[in-house]
């Protein structure tokens, strides 16, 4: 089984958040709003595309914009296996979790 | 409201940056929030942050697509191998035909880098110069390596640019340690050689400067003589010729020489010894074998030149036989590929004919190999339209068909230049190696500069991949998918195109093979050629004085198989003077040779007109003297009118007494040149010409040598067979001519593996045409015929073609390295057409059985 990178399983869990309204932007904001951080937007794309290579997401074009230079959204899914390596890394999470002490902020 | 529009470079640059994939999101989400800010915060903010958001995702971008462009890489490598894998016989013809080129290019490399870094070594060599200089010889002005005796110090002392000037001047002692007797030649060189020049010392220390009683030995010497025991401090026996015998102590050896030199010594002694030997080192009318002058910079060189003209008018007065018209200067870097042209030069060059012939060669058949790619990849490319036409149908790029293609040449190019270098290191360089006498100094690997041979075989990989691959790559890649799928794209196995190239093709393999056909007939001209004189068992000895001459021949007289012996001071390819002479008032360099009695007759040479000499009528009686034909030619005189005439040489006055017929006075590559013959007594003999009775040849060399051995025991075997002269020159003719066989053979190879490869193609390509034909009772050699005609006429114009080339730069290479070249006749040309016009039927019938072998029901049924 092949775990899923920090950056990708938080780039799946967002677009699984947002189902039907998951483009670059939405995740974009959605992925700062929960870590905290900016992120760029390269920093978004570069393993977008990496995970669609991997075939655990798929693309779909939404409206066009005219705030986007007249281009249409292009929208992200999860496919079954984004799905699978969403729910083996996280079992394995759950795994690891399970039974220990408990942590504690100093 | 006007729309602000994002920064145009900025974008250009996103766009750039941005794989193909997230491109259009990623630029809809950047102008997305340009617009946004641009409304809430203005146009500022908005290029502002667009550049500044540019900034920091770049390297994510840049890295997404660096990463992509590799997997696609290994993609495209891939379909590259299955392609090739599929079409093994094209990918076979490409990959063979291009190693083989590439391993003649490489040799050819190595051989060429050789001549071209020769003496590369000399870590000071920008700064050294040798000194050479223009001499007048008669009506010729001579280049020559030898300069005035105190030229060198002359020149250290008056001219500040020049910071050391070392001689170099030959000796030619017998040397004597215990039971080893051998003549040497020996250099007596200033004492800062050792500073000048970067020959390095195996054993003892190099700053020390040599003593007069001391000897620095070359590595081989120190073995000849020593063995492995240590030559330092041992002690030598040196005899010049004085007769007088001294001793030397070893003070040093040098290192094994690099492969790369073309000057080197036996053994190096202080230059004194001329002074002792009674050479006048302070006379201007004394030459030296070699001036060399160490300079402050080479832009030093012009200035210094022009101060050279008053040590012109000093030896020309000092010496007026020998005037010098100009001095001229050569870095040492380029005494090797010039010093064909210098007389008595110290450097050991050869002629540049070699390295243009192999260059051009080399060049030849990449030609032949990268036109061979470009044909069998557009012929190939005719069964992949369909492929192409449904790629392009469903969105593949014309760039991603180029880097299809360009990556397909690739593999063919990197597997031949791999597979060409192995044959090259393997095969060709070893083969030629041992072609010549070069024992372990010929061309070597591990010689060249390692920067430019991987430049070399980069540049290689380049030309040869951009020229055989690009144009196919592009041609292919730009058909639209609506013609091919109309059938309206024709690439056939003929277009007026591959007939162009295969016609040039041809034309290179004629002209490799009437290259090749030529150089063999020629050496078999050149060891046919007369040399003017017989030297059939003819036996030579020279002694060194006048008493081992005569106590020489009187004993070797008595020998039971020797016919005949006569004497002579000169001898020919071995010993000669070359005055110049005054006739009338012109003045003339003839070469001199000084002859005893019955040496005319025992070599045969003719009298054509006048008398010999007799005992009696002697040059040093009569003044009388011998002409040979060409100096009665040079003068217009006809034999009868040149008896009678005067000569003058000096205060002395000849008569001409005879001509005789011309001869060949060096070697064959030394024209032969007008000529004197003068008789003179038997105190001034030095050669022994001994002519051996038929049939005891071995015995009687022996009882020679047994006799040296009681008469001259202390000096080195001086005899040889005068048909062995010519040994070298005839090996050297035979390697030639093996040589040049071998890449007539390896160009035709080339030219009709892309015959082979056309022809198949084309046949496979119209199988259903012969089924048809063979089905409506067309014969097989009617099929054969209607096949291959247009292939043999393209043969046949390419030799028109490539005659003419052939012939005058044939006439061209022979007449520049022969004195006597050989006049090319329609034979070579018959013979080269015949074997390449054989091979090409060859070729072309190996395609007959698949014509006949091919079953119509099946071809027709299938399509």
């Amino acid at each position: 089984m092949d775990l899923l990178g920090r950056t990708e399983e938080v780039l799946l869990l967002t677009i699984w958040r947002l189902q039907d309204e998951a483009y670059g932007l939405s995740i974009r904001d959605e992925i700062c709003a929960k870590t905290g951080s900016e992120w760029s937007i390269g920093a978004i794309y570069a393993p977008l595309h990496r995970l669609e290579r991997k075939g655990l997401v798929t693309t779909k074009f939404g409206l066009p914009e005219a705030k986007r230079g007249g281009r249409r959204t292009v929208l992200y899914h999860l496919t079954q296996s984004g799905k699978n390596a969403l729910l083996d890394t996280k079992a394995v999470q759950d795994a690891l979790w399970t039974g220990i002490l408990t942590l504690k902020r100093a | 409201m006007k729309k602000i529009l994002p920064p145009a470079l900025a974008e250009w640059i996103l766009a750039k940056s941005l794989s193909h994939n997230i491109r259009y999101g990623a630029m809809g989400d950047f102008e997305y929030i340009f617009s946004e800010i641009a409304e809430s915060r203005g146009p500022l903010a908005a290029k502002a942050w667009y550049w500044k958001q540019l900034a920091i995702s770049l390297p994510h971008l840049v890295l997404d697509t660096l990463i992509w462009a590799t997997v696609m890489l290994k993609n495209y490598l891939l379909v590259a191998y299955r392609n090739l894998y599929k079409n093994k016989a094209a990918s076979l013809v490409n990959i063979l035909g291009l190693s083989v080129a590439v391993a003649v290019a490489v040799t050819g490399y190595l051989f060429i880098e050789r001549q071209y870094t020769m003496d590369g070594f000399h870590e000071n060599g920008a700064n050294l110069f040798l000194v050479e200089n223009y001499v007048s010889q008669g009506q010729d002005i001579e280049h020559r390596g030898d300069t005035p005796m105190p030229l060198g110090p002359a020149m250290q002392a008056d001219l500040p640019m020049v910071k050391r000037a070392v001689r170099v001047a030959y000796g030619h002692p017998t040397i004597k340690v215990g039971d080893n007797t051998f003549q040497e030649s020996v250099w007596m060189v200033d004492s800062e050689f050792q500073d000048v020049f970067s020959f390095r010392l195996r054993l003892g220390d190099k700053s020390v400067p040599v003593g007069i009683d001391d000897v620095i030995l070359s590595d081989a010497m120190a073995i000849k003589y020593f063995g492995d025991e240590n030559p330092l401090g041992k002690q030598m026996e040196f005899i010049f010729s004085d007769d007088t015998p001294r001793m030397f102590t070893v003070r040093g050896v040098a290192h094994p020489f690099p492969n790369k030199t073309s000057f080197s010594f036996n053994a190096l002694i202080h230059f004194d010894h001329l002074q002792i030997l009674g050479v006048d080192e302070e006379d201007w009318a004394e030459t030296t074998g070699a001036t060399f002058i160490e300079v402050t910079s080479p832009e030093d060189i012009p200035s210094i030149a022009g101060q050279m003209n008053a040590y012109a008018s000093i030896q020309n007065s000092a010496n007026e036989k020998r005037p010098v018209t100009e001095f001229v200067f050569a870095n040492i870097g380029d005494l090797s590929t010039q010093s064909y042209a210098v007389t008595g030069d110290i450097s050991g060059g050869s002629h540049p004919a070699g390295s243009i012939v192999l260059g051009l060669v080399a060049l030849f058949m990449l030609a032949l190999s990268c036109i061979n790619y470009m044909n069998m990849a557009i012929v190939t490319a005719s069964k992949r339209l369909k492929e192409i036409g449904i790629r392009k149908a469903v969105g593949g790029s014309k760039s991603q068909l180029v880097m299809q293609f360009l990556a397909e040449n690739i593999v063919v190019c990197l597997v031949a230049l791999t597979l060409g270098v192995a044959i090259a290191y393997f095969f060709f360089v070893p083969g030629f190696n041992s072609l010549f006498e070069w024992n372990d100094a010929g061309i070597k690997f591990v010689d060249a500069g390692i920067g430019n041979l991987l430049l070399f075989l980069t540049v290689l990989l380049i030309v040869t991949g951009v020229v055989s691959g690009s144009y196919p790559a592009f041609y292919i890649s730009s058909f639209q998918p609506d013609a091919i799928f109309r059938n309206s794209t024709t690439l056939g196995g003929e277009s007026n195109l591959t007939r162009g190239l295969l016609s040039f093709q041809f034309v290179l393999a004629f002209l490799t093979m009437i290259m090749g056909v030529v150089m063999a007939q020629n050496s078999d001209y050149q060891a046919a050629i007369d040399w003017g004189y017989s030297n059939e068992l003819m036996y030579v000895v020279r002694a060194d004085n006048q008493e081992d001459f005569r106590n020489l021949k009187s004993e070797i007289e008595q020998i039971a198989g020797v016919e005949q012996v006569v004497g002579a001071t000169h001898h020919f390819s071995r010993s000669w003077m070359k005055p110049t002479v005054d006739v009338g008032t012109d003045r003339l360099a003839p070469v001199q040779f000084d002859i005893g009695d019955g040496f005319l007759e025992m070599y045969g040479l003719k009298l054509m007109s006048g008398k010999a000499f007799t005992s009696s009528s002697r040059t040093s009686v009569d003044g009388g003297i011998l002409i040979n034909q060409l100096f009665a030619d040079t003068r217009s005189w006809s034999l009868e009118e040149a008896i009678g005439k005067t000569i003058r040489a000096d205060s002395t006055q000849y008569t001409v007494a005879g001509v005789v017929n011309n001869f060949v006075y060096d070697t064959i590559y030394d024209p032969i040149v007008p000529a004197i013959l003068l008789s003179v007594p038997e105190e001034a003999h030095r050669f022994l010409s001994i002519r051996i009775a038929a049939g005891s040849s071995g015995q009687t060399e022996e009882a020679i040598r047994a006799i040296w051995k009681t008469v001259v025991p202390d000096r080195e075997y001086t005899g040889f067979f005068q048909d062995q002269v010519y040994e070298s020159i005839f090996r050297e003719n035979t390697n030639i001519k093996k040589v040049f066989t071998f890449i007539a053979i390896l160009a035709l190879f080339v030219a009709c593996m892309g015959l082979f490869g056309l022809t198949a193609q084309k046949i496979a390509s119209r199988m259903k045409e012969i089924s048809v034909r063979k089905v409506l009772g067309a014969s097989i050699p009617h099929l054969t015929k209607k096949m291959n005609t247009s292939f043999l006429i393209i043969v046949s114009i390419s030799a028109v073609l490539a005659m003419p080339i052939g012939y005058f730069a044939m006439t061209g290479l022979l007449g520049s390295i022969y004195a006597d070249p050989m006049p090319i006749g329609p034979s070579s040309f018959i013979l080269s057409f015949t074997f390449v016009l054989i091979t090409a039927m060859l070729t072309i019938s190996t395609q007959i059985r698949k014509i006949s072998s091919a079953n119509p029901a099946d071809v027709l049924r299938n399509q």
